[in-house]
């Protein structure tokens, strides 16, 4: 739609990066950093559910399967075969897909409400194979010891990954890179057809567009970067365990794409940010914090049914006209 | 022939919508098939484009065989067809509803042409190119309908109820775009509940009830027919 970039928009997209990178330099305490990190993988997520729900208009409730499977996978290849993360993270990846691809081809058949819920007993499903598959996944004691992504020194910066500034930055270029590509995407042809589908899925079909194709697609592609975001976390945590990756983390991403706007590739990490940032922010209020982040959702999710940047966009569209 | 469907049975769960139906479409004619509702009208058509895959019979189309193959299969081969209920994509504007109509055409060029030749068939379609769909009045989303599904460049043209909810004075103007894009050379099955537009248009005819052909003949024949006049045309 408004593709083009002006001037205006590559400074002030320059000046945002810059922000970006400062970041570190203002927030030097760790428990802020680490934030911050988990702000860039929950924003990863986010998006790659987008893409799916928000796009294709499939709703998915067992994503996180995706991220915990990505995230095992990771761990267990580089503890077991002692490659480092930078090729364990596109095996993750590879992984995921694959198992969303087999799930996609499954469930994709179904709509609304039947495919949420067979997507979320896909999610318990593999929790319950993490929990108790314990030669492989280490159970619910978890799998510990997992590396750091090994050093990599660029001309003029060196990250490695012995602080959470240097997570930060590769957090940074993985969201980054990600926007990228699911921003051409989703205005690319595929990403036409994805809209049409969500919007009438036989009109789509009678024009000729392959609608159960697309929409595996999709599912593939959102849930093999769910598995790379997981392979950050992994070996960002060191630590990974079942009770990270279960439905109640689906859940969690999704009210993250509803509050921010699931129709636009902005919506989703604006929730993922201010979702995470939020609770932290309410611990001053003390026992009432979760109560409060409670009200807030609700009163948001009833108010801005768009979502907070869903609206913002479409109130900007429309003073323009 | 370009179209010849044999035999074509089709059902709903146990709802049989289509027993043992004979239709055949010359190539650059206008056949239409009316019927009341439920008669099968729609799931004929549903049926030929590989919408609906329960179905049993012959559909040959061009020659060859395509009943069972998948709906996007079918487009390629140059059929398509405008669904009931004037359906347009809301959200998107008139310009992109019609470039979805393409989705197959990889060839730039070929889809400017096409748009041209939409535009002039439906002007109104041009100087509102950049409107949402959903803003449009009843009649545009029909032109709209049919604009996309000529945007494939189909050699066969199904319209499902073009006419249904539009004033008089649209439905003649349809009559005329309608013949226009058959004299450009694109074979129209038409289905319809407007007997007398339909009839009136139209080079053969088919009287569907209850899921079967009841009547068939020269659209100017049936025109006459007592039981047509009675039934249909309520005269």
């Amino acid at each position: 739609m408004n593709g083009r970039m002006t001037g205006a928009k590559w400074l002030a997209g320059l000046a945002g990066a810059a922000l970006l990178c400062a970041v570190p330099r203002f927030f030097s305490l760790d428990y802020y950093l680490h934030m911050f990190v988990m702000s860039e993988i929950y924003a990863v997520l986010a998006m790659s559910l987008a893409l799916i729900v928000g796009f294709s208009g499939q709703v998915s409730m067992g994503h996180a399967a995706f991220y915990g499977v990505g995230a095992y996978a990771s761990a267990l290849i580089s503890l077991k075969s002692g490659l480092p993360f930078w090729v364990t993270i596109w095996c993750a990846g590879a992984v995921a897909g694959l198992l969303s691809f087999v799930i996609g081809k499954m469930v994709l058949r179904l709509r609304g409400h039947f495919l949420a819920i067979t997507t979320a007993f896909f999610g318990v499903l593999v929790t319950l194979i993490l929990n108790n598959w314990i030669e492989l996944t280490n159970g619910p004691m978890g799998v510990p010891g997992i590396p750091r992504p090994s050093p990599i020194s660029l001309p003029g910066l060196t990250l490695s990954f012995e602080t959470r500034a240097d997570y930060y930055y590769l957090g940074l270029v993985f969201v980054g890179l990600v926007a990228f590509l699911l921003y051409r995407l989703v205005n690319s042809r595929i990403g036409n057809a994805l809209i049409a589908i969500r919007e009438n899925e036989e009109l789509a079909r009678s024009i000729g567009v392959d609608a159960m194709a697309y929409k595996v697609f999709a599912f593939t592609l959102g849930g093999a970067l769910a598995g790379m975001a997981g392979s950050f976390y992994a070996h960002y945590i060191l630590f990974i365990s079942p009770v990270t990756f279960t439905i109640a983390e689906s859940i969690n991403l999704l009210v993250m794409i509803i509050f921010g706007g699931m129709t636009t590739l902005f919506g989703p990490v604006f929730g993922a940010v201010a979702l995470t940032l939020l609770p932290e922010f309410l611990r001053m209020a003390g026992s009432l914090r979760l109560v409060i982040y409670g009200v807030a959702l609700v009163i948001f999710i009833i108010w801005l049914p768009l979502g907070v940047w869903g609206t913002i966009k479409s109130k900007w569209m429309e003073r323009r006209g | 022939m370009l179209l010849s469907v044999k035999g074509l049975s089709a059902h709903y769960g146990r709802v049989q919508a289509l027993s043992s139906v004979d239709i055949d479409a010359p190539e650059g004619s206008i056949v239409t098939l009316i019927g009341a509702n439920g008669a099968g009208k729609s799931t004929f058509m549903m049926a030929v484009s590989g919408v609906l895959r329960s179905i049993s019979g012959e559909i040959e189309y061009d020659g060859r065989r395509i009943d069972g193959l998948p709906s996007d299969e079918i487009v390629r081969l140059g059929l398509s067809q405008c669904p009931e209920g004037r359906r347009v994509w809301p959200g998107m504007t008139v310009l992109e509803n019609l470039e979805m109509g393409a989705f197959q055409v990889g060839d730039a060029t070929l889809v400017r042409d096409r748009l041209m030749r939409v535009y002039a068939h439906f002007p109104i379609l041009e100087q509102r190119s950049a409107q949402l769909a959903g803003s449009l009045s009843g009649g545009e989303q029909q032109m709209l309908a049919i604009g996309r599904a000529l945007m494939s460049g189909p050699r066969l043209l199904m319209l499902d109820e073009p006419s249904l909810g539009l004033a008089p004075i649209v439905v003649e103007h349809l009559v005329e775009i309608i013949r226009e894009i058959r004299n450009s050379g694109t074979t129209i099955i038409l289905v319809e509940q407007n007997a007398f537009m339909a009839l009136g248009l139209a080079d053969a005819a088919y009287v569907l009830e209850t899921g079967r052909v009841a009547l068939s003949g020269k659209a100017s024949e049936l025109l006459k027919n007592d039981m047509v006049r009675k039934s249909y045309l309520g005269v």
